[in-house]
């Protein structure tokens, strides 16, 4: 049937305004996504291939004098499962079980078939096991490397390093203490992916690099610590102690070459968290305060000399007991000494004697000069959790006339160790007091930042340093510790045994036995402080002198420090 | 032998026994078109050499990366083999060593150094300055 000229150009109309139609369709949606929604689809467009790469930062070591490591972070491969890519869950567990030497069932119950989200199977592979699981080649099975803590001093200095958690912060010692340096600053990568996800070349890269974490070179020597801890163990169990500890610093910078505590816990390169064990993970000899006892009489004698209140030669007529109000004062063997001398009042450890002193100096001097020797404050150091130890004082609400009287021989006082050792060692500096201190310096990218010993102030004068530490060898030299001697040295000492204070009183056949020395005497090198925890024979001569003696030579060896010419003097 | 000006008006011959002249305007639009055509063609050869070149690095620095994670395995194997647990444990069990019970210090007296250094011995026999020179 033939077409009109009408008919056609109606349908020619038809098609124009139809083609128009999807013209002003098509132009719309290109204006639409070109323009007004341009930045949405921008953003979606990058989302599929762009990516944010986060670089983690290298946690920086913990290194000993020497620069021996005591932790470091080394990657090491894990080995992962996609459950949901595995094709056949009991055949990838027995091939991995194998390589793993692991049971085959563990694996197993680490595979779900129905989730897309990687599972670790095993972490800290050796290269050559990683290389042996890439060989087998298995399905939904891949390799990742991951940052790892390892200790390659084991156990040495635990309490004092710490140890990181999971995510590899540190959650102890100077791990967390020092959190902020070892950790580095992470760096971020913002590239362009490919379909296989690779990067790029030629795509658009933002690097932000990381800053590594710096290491820290600690002032603890790996020999002195190791020898510490080793003389700690067998004096606790010879002594059937529940515990103790020995800390030995130097006294001209404050640096502390050891500290061991017992009990401790295993520092392995795999640690996991005991909560029943959370009290051993700290550093005791910083959180924990005690009575000093008898060693605090050092200090007594020392503000006593200071002030001219005593000399060496002052007497005091020792009756064995003295009277305060309603509390009366007993020397610890509940004898009389009769008439004797300051050096004697050390010597003997007569409770009568430093409460003499005590009440020579005056009560605002003698808590003047205890607050000088730092006690009743924070030492500072460098470890998380450190107590200030309790020193009432006339000016506090709960003391009594007779705290001055008790506090001068150590009791009615708590300090924590790493104080009294601060305290004696400051006699061994001529009178200056150091900040305890753990790090020698910080290394961060080539840059090393050594910190200064920070004295924190003059105690005693120098001269008064001297006697005292002539008054303190004669301790050492009294005939009762004459099994102890190191020969060929003069050492400065003093022992003391302070009683288990209890919520109902102390407790009875259980101390604190303890001695602080500085070696050699005359031109001391070493400060150290030793303590038994509840040990069989409770005195601090009886116990702690010996192990002072065995440390002391090992100590003095190492550090090639020469004897005295005369056998007696260092020959200063 | 035309002029140059001749040349130009005429058109270049591109050929003596040719006799076929191009108009410089053709030869201008024939480069250009060269240009369009092998444009791409260039910049996609260097693209894909860039490219390759680019995951031969990437390559190679993965692989350097690992050879470090290697290395630094290798030195923590190495420090706990310094370590004084191990040493201890070797001394003890392997080497049967014990640890000394007492010790004993000497306490010499140098002289004092000579200014003048003496002549070193002379040496007959080359082999004699590796033995030792106490009498056995």
């Amino acid at each position: 049937m033939p077409t009109t000229p009408r008919g056609a150009r109606a349908r020619l109309f038809l098609l124009g305004a139809l083609f128009l139609g999807c013209a002003f369709v098509l132009s719309h949606r290109l204006f639409t996504y070109q323009f007004l929604e341009h930045d949405r689809f921008q953003r979606l467009a990058s989302e599929g291939h762009r990516e944010t790469i986060r670089i983690v930062p290298r946690r920086g070591a913990l290194l000993a004098v020497g620069g021996h490591p005591l932790a470091v972070s080394v990657g090491m491969d894990a080995v992962q499962i996609v459950g949901k890519e595995v094709g056949n869950p009991q055949r990838t567990a027995d091939a991995l079980a194998t390589t793993l030497q692991m049971p085959a069932a563990e694996i197993l119950t680490k595979i779900d078939p129905r989730s897309d989200r990687p599972t670790i199977v095993k972490q800290r592979l050796t290269s050559a096991l990683a290389d042996q699981v890439a060989a087998l080649n298995l399905r939904g099975v891949s390799l990742i490397q991951l940052p790892t803590r390892h200790y390659p001093e084991g156990s040495l200095a635990a309490q004092v390093l710490g140890f990181v958690g999971d995510e590899h912060k540190g959650l102890t010692g100077l791990e967390l203490y020092f959190e902020d340096e070892l950790a580095g600053r992470p760096g971020t990568l913002d590239t362009e992916l490919d379909t296989g996800g690779q990067e790029i070349i030629l795509g658009r890269r933002v690097l932000t690099p990381p800053k590594q974490g710096s290491d820290v070179v600690l002032t603890l020597d790996r020999f002195v610590q190791r020898t510490a801890e080793r003389q700690l163990a067998e004096a606790v169990q010879q002594n059937k102690a529940i515990g103790g500890m020995i800390l030995v610093m130097e006294p001209a910078t404050g640096a502390i070459l050891g500290m061991a505590s017992w009990p401790t816990y295993t520092l392995s390169d795999a640690i996991e968290f005991v909560p029943q064990e959370q009290h051993l993970y700290k550093a005791v000899p910083v959180t924990n305060q005690y009575e000093p006892g008898s060693v605090m009489k050092v200090i007594t004698m020392a503000a006593g000399l200071e002030r001219g209140a005593v000399s060496p030669a002052t007497t005091v007529n020792d009756r064995g007991i003295a009277q305060f109000g309603p509390t009366t004062i007993r020397n610890w063997d509940l004898r009389a000494n009769g008439i004797i001398s300051m050096t004697e009042v050390l010597a003997r450890s007569s409770n009568i004697g430093a409460q003499y002193v005590a009440d020579r100096i005056g009560r605002d001097e003698f808590y003047r000069a205890f607050s000088a020797f730092g006690f009743g404050q924070p030492t500072g150091v460098e470890l998380p959790g450190e107590v200030p130890g309790t020193l009432r004082t006339p000016a506090t609400a709960d003391w009594a006339p007779v705290d001055l009287a008790t506090n001068s021989f150590g009791q009615g006082i708590a300090v924590t160790p790493l104080q009294m050792l601060a305290a004696v060692a400051a006699i061994g500096n001529d009178g200056l007091l150091m900040r305890p201190t753990l790090v020698r310096e910080f290394v961060s990218e080539g840059r090393v930042q050594r910190p200064e010993p920070h004295t924190v102030r003059r105690v005693i004068a120098p001269e008064t340093a001297r006697t005292l530490r002539e008054m303190m060898t004669a301790v050492m030299e009294q005939p009762a510790l004459e099994p102890h001697r190191i020969a060929g040295y003069r050492v400065a000492g003093k022992t003391g045994t302070a009683d288990f204070p209890t919520n109902l009183g102390y407790t009875s056949g259980k101390t604190f036995a303890s001695v602080t020395a500085l070696l050699p005497a005359d031109r001391p090198r070493l400060a150290i402080l030793i303590r038994l925890d509840a040990p069989e024979k409770i005195y601090g001569g009886v116990v702690a002198a010996p192990i002072l003696k065995r440390l002391g030579q090992e100590l003095l060896a190492y550090y090639r420090i020469p004897p005295a010419p005369s056998g007696h003097s260092d020959g200063r | 032998m035309s002029s140059p000006v001749a040349s130009r008006a005429a058109g270049w011959r591109l050929g003596p026994s040719t006799g076929l002249r191009i108009r410089p305007w053709r030869m201008v639009a024939l480069a250009l078109l060269a240009l369009i055509v092998l444009a791409p063609s260039v910049y996609l050869a260097q693209t894909g050499g860039v490219l390759a070149s680019g995951y031969t690095i990437q390559r190679l620095r993965a692989e350097r990366n690992a050879w470090r994670v290697r290395n630094q395995q290798l030195e923590l194997e190495l420090a706990k083999s310094r370590s004084l647990a191990w040493i201890e444990t070797e001394a003890i069990t392997r080497l049967r060593m014990q640890p000394p019970i007492d010790r004993t210090i000497v306490r010499v007296d140098m002289p004092p150094p000579s200014p003048v250094a003496p002549p070193a011995p002379a040496v007959s026999n080359p082999t004699a300055r590796f033995t030792s020179r106490t009498a056995p």
